[in-house]
C-alpha cells in the first residue's frame, strides 16, 4: 500500500482528533485495518473503504483515491476529456486511445442533443 | 491434449457487503423486491435516471459527422460497447437488442455506476489531469458487475430458489425464464450458490475446423463452487473438443446430454455426472459429483 495514503491517513486523524475506535464505529472498518492502513501494511484498500474514510473525515474522496494509487496522471497528449466526458463504459476492456477519445467525443455529442 | 484447470470461484468484490444491501435498497424504493423478473426499466426511473435504450439515430447523427476513418473506429467501438453511463447527466445508453434479455444485464450494470456511491470520482477534482487507474477501474467493473446480479437475481431470493433444484439444465431453464436473465449468466450464479460441488466448463467455436466441416470447440473457462474447489483442487479438461467427442453431441444433436465419466482431479481419479448444453454459440457443461441417496432437492420435471 502506498505510503502516501497510510501518511495522509494519519495526519489527517490527527487533524480530526478521533481514535482509532471512533473512526471504526463511524465507518464499519475495523480498528485492526484502520491501523494497517496507517502503518501502510493493508494491501490495497477499496474505495469502498476510502470513501467511508473521506465522508469520516469530511475530506475529499478523490484526494484519498490519489493518495491510494488508484488515479493516474494522464499521458502526454491524450484527451483530457476521457475521464469527465464518460467516467464508466461497459465492458470497455481493450479499448485503444483511439476508441477512448471516441467515447469522449460520443458522449459530448449525446450531451448537446439532449440539450437542444 | 487437456490441461489440469485451476477452476476460478465467481470472485466477490471486497465491498460485497455494502453493495448487496445498496442493491436491497434500490430494490424496495421502486417497489420491486420480490417482483420477478426484475422490472429494471421501474428501477431506474424510480432512481431519476434517464434511461435511453435506443440509441440507433444518435449513433447515426453522430456518425454523419465523422470523417471515414473515424467512422470505422466509432463502428469497432460499437461492437465493443454494451452500455455507458454519463455519471454526470444521470444517464445511462443501452443500444436496443433483439432480444431484450441481453439489454437487462447492462441497463443493470450502468446503473451501478450510478448509484455506487464511490464510483463517482470527480475528474475535476484535477482540473481533468489524472484519470482512474486500471486497477480502479477493475474494481468499479466488478462491482457494479456483482450489483447487476445482485438486482436481476435479488440476493436472496435466488439463492434460495437455486437451492430447492436438482443441479440440472432444465432447472437453470426455468430459473432463467423466472428471472428474466440468459442462461449463460443464471448457470453462472446458480453454481455460486450452491452447496453442491458443481464445476462447469465453457466452450467457444474456435478457427479450426474438425474433419466433419464443424468448428473445434476451445476452452474458454472452468469454474467451480466453493465446495468443488474445497473438494477436488483443479480438474483436467480437453482445452479443445470436437464432432465425435460426447459433449459436441449436445451441439451436433441440439439436445441437452448428459453422462457419466472418471476425470482427472488433481491427480486423483473422480467420478462426475456431466450435463451439457449448447445455446447456439456457446457449449456449457455442468460437472458435478456422482449423486448419492443423500442429496436432496426439488426435482424438476
Amino acid at each position: 500500500m502506498s505510503n502516501k495514503l497510510a501518511d495522509e491517513l494519519r495526519r489527517i486523524r490527527g487533524i480530526r482528533n478521533k481514535s482509532l475506535r471512533q473512526v471504526e464505529k463511524e465507518t464499519g472498518i475495523s480498528n485492526a485495518y484502520l491501523s494497517q492502513m496507517e502503518r501502510g501494511e493493508a494491501a490495497n484498500p477499496s474505495p469502498s473503504k476510502l470513501h467511508a474514510l473521506a465522508q469520516c473525515y469530511e475530506v475529499p474522496y478523490e484526494s484519498l483515491m490519489a493518495a491510494a494509487g488508484y488515479m493516474g496522471e494522464q499521458p502526454p497528449g491524450s484527451s483530457k476529456q476521457t475521464v469527465s466526458a464518460t467516467q464508466v463504459a461497459l465492458m470497455s476492456a481493450d479499448l485503444d486511445e483511439d476508441e477512448e477519445k471516441m467515447v469522449a467525443e460520443y458522449i459530448k455529442f449525446i450531451r448537446s442533443q439532449r440539450k437542444k | 491434449m487437456s490441461i489440469t484447470n485451476q477452476p476460478s470461484f465467481f470472485a466477490r468484490p471486497e465491498s460485497e457487503m455494502q453493495v448487496s444491501n445498496l442493491s436491497e435498497k434500490v430494490l424496495k424504493k421502486a417497489g420491486a423486491y420480490g417482483v420477478l423478473p426484475t422490472p429494471i426499466d421501474e428501477i431506474i426511473e424510480a432512481e431519476n435516471i434517464s434511461n435511453i435504450d435506443d440509441t440507433e439515430e444518435l449513433e447515426e447523427s453522430f456518425m454523419s459527422k465523422l470523417t471515414l476513418k473515424s467512422k470505422e473506429t466509432f463502428k469497432g467501438l460499437l461492437q465493443k460497447l454494451r452500455g455507458l453511463a454519463d455519471l454526470r447527466e444521470k444517464a445511462i445508453y443501452v443500444p436496443k437488442e433483439d432480444n431484450h434479455i441481453r439489454s437487462r444485464f447492462p441497463k443493470a450494470h450502468e446503473l451501478a455506476h450510478q448509484v455506487i456511491p464511490w464510483h463517482n470520482v470527480d475528474p475535476q477534482y484535477f482540473d481533468d489531469k489524472y484519470t482512474l487507474s486500471p486497477d480502479a477501474q477493475d474494481v468499479f467493473e466488478q462491482e457494479a458487475n456483482f450489483f447487476a446480479s445482485e438486482i436481476l437475481y435479488q440476493g436472496k431470493l435466488f439463492r434460495s430458489d437455486a437451492r430447492d433444484y436438482k443441479p440440472s439444465f432444465p432447472a437453470i431453464f426455468k430459473l432463467a425464464d423466472r428471472y428474466g436473465t440468459s442462461i449463460q449468466s443464471t448457470v453462472w450464479r446458480y453454481v455460486e450458490e450452491q452447496d453442491e460441488k458443481i464445476a462447469i466448463a465453457q466452450f467457444y467455436p474456435g478457427r479450426s475446423i474438425d474433419e466433419q466441416g464443424n468448428q473445434v470447440l476451445q476452452l474458454w473457462k472452468v469454474v467451480c463452487s466453493p465446495s468443488f474447489f474445497k473438494r477436488y483442487g483443479g480438474i483436467k479438461i480437453p482445452l479443445h473438443i470436437r464432432t465425435g467427442h460426447d459433449w459436441v453431441a449436445a451441439r451436433d444433436l441440439e439436445t441437452v446430454c448428459d453422462g457419466n465419466g472418471v476425470f482427472d482431479c488433481e491427480g486423483s481419479k473422480c467420478s462426475l455426472e456431466w450435463n451439457v448444453f449448447w445455446n447456439g454459440y456457446t457449449l456449457i457443461v455442468m460437472l458435478r459429483e456422482t449423486p448419492t441417496l443423500g442429496v436432496i432437492g426439488k426435482i424438476v420435471g
